[in-house]
Formats: structure tokens, C-alpha cells, sequence
């Protein structure tokens, strides 16, 4: 077995993946190649330490952080029609108010001020 | 909601969390949550080495789920589908904190940080201290990095790894050997590993 293939075969043995008869070879071949015990050694050892680092936890008020965020969030949307349509009301009569009130004045009408030129 | 698929049978609690979520139910997204936030923090912090911003990564995370939910099609994938968010937002991060571009970021370790910041004694003892080990993984390329951490930090199989990232299960188990034999490396510099 070439070192290639048997590194090939020790990583996917790391994740238990390799079968019996392909264990059974790279086994017989680090036996006889030092280079290879290392890197099953070195890279076997990593990975032991890598999956031993330990879990850490988010920041105690993180919970009531994102609550709070999600209130905001979820609050803009609930208000968010209300607010619009109370709005497009309110510019409406807004609006409406001078035509009420007998129309806009003739000098801001368009037509009217075409004429007067 | 309209065009969202819910099963109509869920089994596991944490869908029917999801499902609830879906409909716009807030307490139940906030028992998502607390149940989620220490593994997606672990992630964050294991992918970019700062609390600070695993914390920021880890709200944001979160926010943008609550507001992508109801395109959740399969209720039961929320996890996975969290962690490609979480996976994502890292990348962004950590392509902002550099400003670098993030194909540079994928590509690139943080060449800066110490092979070893490993006590002597330790050292010659064959010790891995847990700094030692946290200093090289963030040495590892981003795009090499987000397996691992995924593999062996997280411990799912390839196949949920390759749906996290999008990407096909011959580039998983590619990228998990190339960032191992990286790691091992970095450690090997520090004398810490044969």
C-alpha cells in the first residue's frame, strides 16, 4: 500500500468508516512505515483534541436579549397595517378638506393658470 | 400562513416548536431559542474565536430565522437550516472584521494568531491544552474550519454537514481531511502533536 492511499484510510477510519479488510491493510502498513504512524498518531490526537474543546455557553442574558429583539420585531409587524392605514386616512381628509371647503383656489389649478397666461 | 408546508404529523417537540413558530407564535420561538442558543453559539464562537462577535453572529442568527420562517418548507430540518444560517452570518463576520473579500476569507487562516500559545510544561508533557487547540483551529482556512467544527465539534455525520453547507458529500469528506491534516499540522509546528 502506497503512504497516500493509507492516509486516505486513516482519516476515513477516524470516522469509522473504513472497512475490515481495508483496516486490516493499513494496519500491516504501519507497521512498516514510521511516517504514517506518526500521521495516524498526530492527526488522530487532533482530532481528539478538537472534539474535547469544550462547549461554551451564550452569554447569560442572551435569551432575554433576542426576547426582547423578537418583541420589537414581531410588535412592528402587528402595528405596522394599523399605523399605515391610520395615516393614508388622516392625509386623505387632509386632502379632502379644501375641496370641502369649496375646491382649491383657482389660481393652483393647472388650467386655470394655463388660461391666465 | 400561505405557502407554508406543515406536516401533519410532527412527532419530535422541537417541530412542534417550529410549527408554532411558523404561525407567528413568539413564546414558542423564544423556547427555540433557549433551546438552540448554545449550540449555535458554540459554532459561532468555534468559527470565529471571539466571543463578542459569536454573541452578535448568535442574535442575528435568530432574527433573521424568526423572519425567514415561514419559507421554512420542512419544519423538521430547523436545525440544519439554522446552522447554514449561522454558518453564513460567521462568514460575513469574519470577512467584515478583516475586510477582506470572503473568497479570501474561505481560503485564509489567520496567519497572525501564535502556533502555540501552550504552556511549556505542558508541552513536554504532550499535553493539548485547550487555548493550544483553539489557537490552531482559527489557523485553519474558513472553508476548511466550518467542517470541522461541523464534524467533530458538533459531531454530525457528512451527510447532514454536505445540507448545512450546500455543498455535494465528496467535497465534505475533502475539505474534513484537508483541514485535519491542517490542524494536525499547526499543532505539529507548536510541538504539541508527533
Amino acid at each position: 500500500m502506497k503512504c497516500t492511499t493509507a492516509k486516505a484510510y486513516i482519516q476515513e477510519g477516524l470516522d469509522g468508516r473504513l472497512t475490515a479488510p481495508d483496516e486490516a491493510a493499513v494496519e500491516a502498513h504501519l507497521l512498516s512505515c514510521q511516517a504514517c504512524r506518526r500521521y495516524c498518531e498526530g492527526t488522530r490526537q487532533s482530532v481528539e483534541a478538537l472534539s474535547g474543546l469544550p462547549d461554551e455557553g451564550a452569554p447569560l442574558d442572551f435569551g432575554a436579549t433576542v426576547s426582547f429583539q423578537l418583541r420589537r420585531s414581531a410588535g412592528g409587524r402587528r402595528w405596522g397595517f394599523p399605523v399605515a392605514f391610520g395615516a393614508a386616512i388622516a392625509a386623505g381628509l387632509v386632502l379632502l378638506m379644501p375641496s370641502l371647503q369649496g375646491g382649491f383656489p383657482a389660481a393652483e389649478h393647472p388650467q386655470t393658470l394655463q388660461a391666465q397666461l | 400562513m400561505p405557502g407554508i408546508s406543515v406536516p401533519s404529523q410532527v412527532s419530535k417537540p422541537e417541530t412542534q416548536l417550529v410549527v408554532r413558530s411558523q404561525r407567528g407564535d413568539t413564546k414558542a420561538f423564544g423556547e427555540l431559542v433557549r433551546w438552540q442558543q448554545d449550540r449555535v453559539f458554540n459554532v459561532a464562537f468555534r468559527m470565529t474565536g471571539d466571543r463578542d462577535i459569536a454573541a452578535d453572529v448568535t442574535q442575528d442568527a435568530f432574527l433573521r430565522a424568526f423572519r425567514s420562517l415561514p419559507k421554512l418548507r420542512q419544519p423538521e430540518r430547523f436545525g440544519s437550516w439554522l446552522l447554514r444560517i449561522v454558518n453564513n452570518l460567521c462568514l460575513d463576520a469574519l470577512a467584515s472584521r478583516n475586510t477582506v473579500s470572503l473568497d479570501e476569507i474561505l481560503e485564509d487562516g489567520d496567519e497572525h494568531l501564535p502556533v502555540s500559545n501552550m504552556d511549556p510544561v505542558d508541552r513536554l508533557e504532550g499535553v493539548l491544552s485547550d487555548e493550544a487547540v483553539a489557537a490552531a483551529l482559527q489557523r485553519v482556512p474558513a472553508v476548511y474550519r466550518q467542517v470541522l467544527v461541523l464534524r467533530h465539534i458538533e459531531d454530525l455525520p457528512y451527510e447532514q454537514i454536505a445540507e448545512i453547507l450546500d455543498i455535494p458529500l465528496g467535497t465534505v469528506k475533502t475539505r474534513l481531511f484537508r483541514g485535519r491534516d491542517q490542524l494536525r499540522q499547526f499543532l505539529m509546528e507548536g510541538g504539541i502533536t508527533p
